[in-house]
């Protein structure tokens, strides 16, 4: 199966004449600093923020969806990142990254103007573009940063309170996803 | 000199000798060997000198005063040595056999050295060195004479030549062959000739005998004696001699050469040699192994898997990464160099995920 690729030609239109930044067919859309955004956010309740988190994701799994039509449930996994993160380098959010350690899924954001405290609500973007594309509740947790890339692990939410708890207890995103491997066979774990 | 000076010195050489023969002659000598026996007699005074006159007169056809007018001792006679023989003399000495020359009948010198006409004197008793020293002194006073008789200044060495005046290039080859001839059988130039002076006959040079050290231009006289080597430093060169004391103690021992001589380090097998030439220059004929691209390739990408791996995760567990392609590359391009990941959908690994 021949996958489309991502196309940003002629995504973002600039009108000004009236002034207004548009991508696509949704709404306008305003080009604000990075700093500024993240400093709004930190302002922001959690409950606040993750809503925020989700409905951006949300829109960008709209825009993919759009892309991919209803062959979204077949697409390959270079197919979802090339799309998605297409789309997430279109907001300014940062390069969109896979990586598989054994079964976890880990998705990695590099270069995101926000930074680390903006690492966060791409989390929350991550979510909710999953929940718009396939229909999953999932959680994104942050295993850590290399520098100017951030690890997000994508696990279902009750792995993903076990995953927080082994990461505040200090445990390196190694030795969490190591644990999450032993833990996943049939012989043992306590899951 | 030159041609017309010595026509000069002829013509008066000749007027000269005419004069001699209308002056009365004297009574000759008995017998040729009478002759021969008056030159021991005139030798008491000068036995060189007088014998170099009594050679020398037949040669150069000298007046007999001209023989009285000189000392003996001090002053040989001048000779004429540029005068072209009389026909009377060509004959004589055609006639003679080498190294007897007939004398003349105008001979009118002293009574010991007067010879009858055809009388022979045999000059083979000199030697070389004694005929060639006579002559350049018979010469040296020619010369001296002829300038004083004449009253004509001395032409300066660096004088122009005589223009030739020949109706042909024939005759004034011809003319320059018999003046060069002339000049070689009786001009010997005493100093450097100037640059128009045309080829002359370089003066004999003294050449060291075999054995004699070769002598510096710049040596002074007298010349130091040659030092007697000897096979050891004399007492004066050796002073008070100082006896050392035996040493106190310790051995000294001075390590062998050899021993102090470093082997060079051990050649490692892997090693090669570096190939001779100019630094930096490389062979535009090597190529590249076959699987170089392959093996490159893999080696990046362990590289990059490594580099991301934890330390705590086991071996077995393997990432797969999956990077988002860039926008605008070649899709062969991608295709074709990047090992594909055949893992199922982008749902099922998400799904696989979600089950830890």
């Amino acid at each position: 199966m021949v996958e489309p690729r991502f196309n940003p030609s002629h995504t973002v239109e600039f009108d000004f004449e009236r002034g207004l930044v548009a991508q696509g067919p949704t709404a306008p859309r305003v080009l604000l600093p990075a700093d500024l955004l993240r400093d709004l956010i930190s302002g922001l309740p959690e409950s606040s923020r993750t809503d925020l988190g989700h409905r951006m994701g949300t829109e960008l799994g709209r825009r993919v969806a759009e892309g991919l039509g209803t062959r979204a449930a077949d697409t390959s996994i270079e197919g979802v990142v090339e799309y998605l993160g297409g789309e997430l380098a279109l907001t300014g959010l940062g390069s969109l990254g896979l990586e598989r350690w054994g079964r976890a899924l880990v998705m990695t954001i590099a270069g995101s103007p926000l930074g680390a405290p903006g690492d966060w609500l791409v989390a929350r973007v991550v979510e909710g573009a999953l929940q718009r594309l396939f229909g999953r509740d999932t959680r994104a947790v942050l295993l850590g940063r290399a520098g100017a890339m951030s690890r997000l692990l994508v696990v279902n939410p009750r792995t993903a309170v076990r995953v927080t708890q082994w990461l505040d207890e200090g445990a390196a995103w190694g030795e969490v996803l190591a644990r999450l491997q032993e833990d996943s066979k049939p012989h043992g774990g306590s899951r | 000199m030159s041609v017309s000076s010595r026509v000069v010195v002829l013509e008066e050489l000749l007027s000269r000798v005419r004069r001699n023969a209308a002056r009365p002659r004297r009574a000759p000598l008995d017998a040729p060997t009478a002759a021969l026996g008056a030159v021991p007699a005139a030798a008491e005074v000068a036995p060189l000198a007088a014998a170099r006159a009594a050679a020398l007169a037949p040669l150069r056809s000298e007046p007999p005063e001209v023989v009285e007018d000189f000392d003996l001792i001090t002053e040989p006679p001048p000779r004429p040595a540029t005068f072209p023989p009389s026909p009377n003399q060509q004959v004589a000495e055609d006639a003679t056999p080498s190294g007897i020359i007939a004398l003349e009948g105008e001979l009118m010198g002293d009574a010991d050295l007067e010879l009858d006409e055809g009388e022979l004197i045999d000059v083979t008793d000199l030697s070389p060195e004694e005929v060639a020293s006579i002559e350049a002194e018979a010469a040296e006073i020619e010369v001296a004479e002829g300038s004083e008789a004449e009253g004509e200044e001395p032409v300066p060495s660096s004088s122009p030549r005589a223009k030739i005046t020949a109706a042909s290039m024939d005759e004034a080859l011809a003319s320059a062959a018999t003046e060069l001839g002339e000049d070689l059988e009786c001009e010997v130039p005493l100093h450097t000739p100037p640059p128009q002076s045309g080829r002359q006959v370089a003066a004999p040079v003294h050449l060291p005998a075999q054995g004699e050290p070769p002598r510096d231009l710049l040596e002074v006289e007298p010349e130091l004696p040659v030092r007697e080597f000897s096979e050891g430093p004399t007492p004066e060169q050796l002073g008070e001699t100082i006896e050392l004391d035996e040493p106190l103690g310790g051995d000294l021992e001075l390590e062998r050469l050899s021993e102090l001589a470093t082997s060079p380090p051990p050649r490692d097998e892997l090693e090669h040699e570096l190939p001779y030439g100019a630094p930096g220059a490389y062979d535009t004929n090597l190529e590249l192994p076959p699987g170089a691209r392959e093996d490159l390739e893999r080696h990046r990408i362990g590289d990059a898997l490594r580099g991301r791996r934890p330390e705590a995760i086991p071996a077995e567990v393997v990432p797969v990464v999956v990077e988002r392609p860039p926008l605008h590359a070649h899709p062969a391009e991608i295709t074709g160099e990047r090992p594909r990941i055949a893992p199922p959908s982008f749902l099922a690994a998400l799904d696989a995920s979600l089950a830890l």
